[in-house]
C-alpha cells in the first residue's frame, strides 16, 4: 500500500561515527510490525481468529502510529470478523482517509457494505478498485465475486 | 545534507563538489577506524554525482563512477541507501543517454533489498521496451512485479508504491512500442500523478527518472506536442535544471509552433552543458538549432 509517510531521515547521520562504531541506518524503513510489538501481536491474534485480541493489540499499535493505514484497516477487519460492524466502519474510513489507494480498505469495506445491504456502497469501492488496480490486484477480484454472489443471492 | 539541496535546485557543479568533499570525508574515516569496507554514504555520494554530471552532459565522468560504484564489495551502515544507489548509477547512465540496449542489458546487483533490485529491473524493463523487445520488457515487469509483492509482504508499502510507478511506466512504454497508445497514455500518466502525488525517500532523493518527463516524451512521440512541452514544463518544475527535461521542452515548443520558447530552452541546454565531455545527437541537435537561427 501506498502510505503517505514522509518518509525522511539524515543520511548524513550514517557518517557521524565513533571509531569502531556503526549507528542504525536511518534510510532504512523498517516494517512498522518489525518495531512495534503491539502491531506483530495484532496480526497473530488475527491469524488464530482471536478478534477481541486483536481489537486489544491492535488499538494499542494505533495510539502510537496515528497515521498507518494498514492497523486501520486490520482493526476493521478485526471489528468485522467479531460482528462489530459499526466499528469495523469507522476503522475502514479511517484507513481509506489516510491512504485513499489502500486497496484491501477498499475491498474489506466493501464486503461489509454488502453485509448490511448496501449494494450501491459496495460497488463505488468496486468502482474504487478498478480504477485503483491499473496492475490487476486480487482485492478488486475478490469484492467483485463477492458482489456478484450477493446479487445471486438476492441480497441476502 | 548541503548537497541534497543542491541536487533538488539544480545546482549541479555544487552538488557534484559536496558530494566529492563528502567522499573525501567518509573515506578518510574508513582508513583512520580501519574499517574493512566502504561507508554506505559513498555510493550514495557517488550516485548523487553522476547524476550531477549527466545533467551536465559530463558523460565521461558519469562513466567512470559507474566502475567506482561496481568496485565496492562491502558496504558498512546505511545499506538502504548503498545498495539503491549502487543500483541507480548504471541504470542513470543508460536512462539519461537514452541507450536502450545498455539499459536492457544492466545485471541486478543482488543487493537483498527488492527496492534496489527494482531499479535495474525498471531500467532493463525501459531498454526492452523502448528496443522493440515485448518479451524481454515483460519478464523485467514480471520480476518488478515480484519485487513489489515482496515489499508489500515485509510491510514496506512506501517502497512497494514506487515499485508500482515502475511497472506502470515499464508497461507504458511497452503499450506504446505495441502501437496501443492509449493504454500507453493512461499508464504513464498514472505513473506520473502517483510520483508526484508521493513523498521522496532521503536515499532516492533524486528519482530514477521524473515520470513527467517520462510521459512528455511519450506524448512527442504520439506528436501531441502542446500537451508535451505542459508536461515538460511541469516536470521541470520539480525536477528543475534537467538536461533531458530542457531538451524536450525545446523540442515541444518547435513542434507546437513557439519558436522563441524553443530557442529559450536550446539556449539553457547550452548553458546547462557547456563543458559537456560526451557526444550526445541530443546535444549536437541543440548546437545546430542554435547556430541555424542566429
Amino acid at each position: 500500500m501506498i502510505g503517505a509517510r514522509v518518509v525522511i531521515g539524515l543520511l548524513g547521520l550514517g557518517l557521524v561515527l565513533l571509531p569502531g562504531r556503526i549507528l542504525a541506518d536511518p534510510t532504512d524503513e523498517a516494517s512498522k510490525e518489525q518495531v512495534d510489538p503491539e502491531y506483530a501481536a495484532g496480526k497473530a491474534a488475527i491469524a488464530t481468529k482471536d478478534w477481541n485480541a486483536a481489537i486489544r493489540s491492535l488499538s494499542s499499535a494505533a495510539l502510537r502510529d496515528t497515521r498507518n493505514a494498514d492497523i486501520e484497516n486490520y482493526l476493521g477487519y478485526a471489528y468485522r470478523q467479531s460482528g462489530d460492524v459499526k466499528s469495523a466502519f469507522v476503522h475502514y474510513r479511517r484507513a481509506l482517509q489516510l491512504n485513499p489507494r489502500h486497496r484491501g480498505a477498499h475491498e474489506y469495506i466493501g464486503e461489509a457494505y454488502l453485509m448490511v445491504n448496501d449494494l450501491p456502497k459496495a460497488e463505488e469501492h468496486l468502482t474504487a478498485l478498478e480504477r485503483i488496480c491499473l496492475i490487476p490486484c486480487e482485492e478488486y477480484e475478490d469484492l467483485k465475486k463477492a458482489v456478484a454472489e450477493y446479487r445471486v443471492r438476492g441480497g441476502k | 545534507m548541503p548537497s541534497h539541496i543542491y541536487s533538488m535546485v539544480g545546482l549541479w557543479e555544487e552538488s557534484v563538489m559536496s558530494n566529492w568533499r563528502s567522499v573525501a570525508v567518509a573515506n578518510d574515516y574508513a582508513a583512520k577506524a580501519k574499517l574493512d569496507g566502504t561507508l554506505g554514504g559513498v555510493p550514495h555520494a557517488y550516485d548523487f554525482i553522476a547524476y550531477a554530471y549527466l545533467q551536465l552532459g559530463q558523460d565521461r565522468k558519469a562513466r567512470g563512477l559507474i566502475q567506482e560504484s561496481m568496485a565496492i564489495t562491502k558496504v558498512i551502515g546505511v545499506p538502504l541507501a548503498g545498495a539503491t544507489a549502487r543500483a541507480a548509477v548504471p541504470a542513470r547512465y543508460m536512462l539519461e543517454r537514452q541507450d536502450w540496449q545498455g539499459a536492457a542489458q544492466l545485471q541486478p546487483l543482488g543487493t537483498g533489498f527488492p527496492m534496489a533490485e527494482a531499479i535495474t529491473h525498471f531500467a532493463r524493463a525501459m531498454g526492452a521496451a523502448r528496443s522493440g523487445n515485448t518479451a524481454g520488457a515483460q519478464a523485467d515487469i514480471e520480476k518488478l512485479k515480484e519485487q513489489r509483492t515482496a515489499l508489500e509482504k515485509g510491510g514496506q508499502g512506501y517502497w512497494a508504491g514506487q515499485v508500482e510507478i515502475q511497472i506502470l511506466a515499464a508497461q507504458a512504454w511497452m503499450a506504446q512500442g505495441q502501437d496501443n497508445k492509449s493504454d500507453a497514455l493512461k499508464f504513464m500518466r498514472a505513473a506520473a500523478d502517483l510520483e508526484d502525488a508521493s513523498e521522496k525517500h532521503v536515499a532516492m532523493e533524486n528519482r530514477l527518472y521524473p515520470m513527467r518527463e517520462l510521459l512528455a516524451d511519450m506524448l512527442m512521440e504520439q506528436d501531441e506536442a502542446a500537451a508535451a512541452l505542459k508536461e515538460y514544463e511541469a516536470s521541470l518544475k520539480n525536477a528543475p535544471m534537467r538536461l533531458r527535461g530542457f531538451y524536450g521542452a525545446a523540442q515541444a515548443a518547435e513542434a507546437s509552433g513557439d519558436a522563441k520558447k524553443a530557442r529559450e530552452y536550446f539556449e539553457k541546454l547550452a548553458r546547462l552543458t557547456k563543458n559537456a565531455d560526451g557526444d550526445r545527437p541530443d546535444l549536437r541537435e541543440a548546437k545546430q538549432r542554435l547556430a541555424s537561427t542566429r
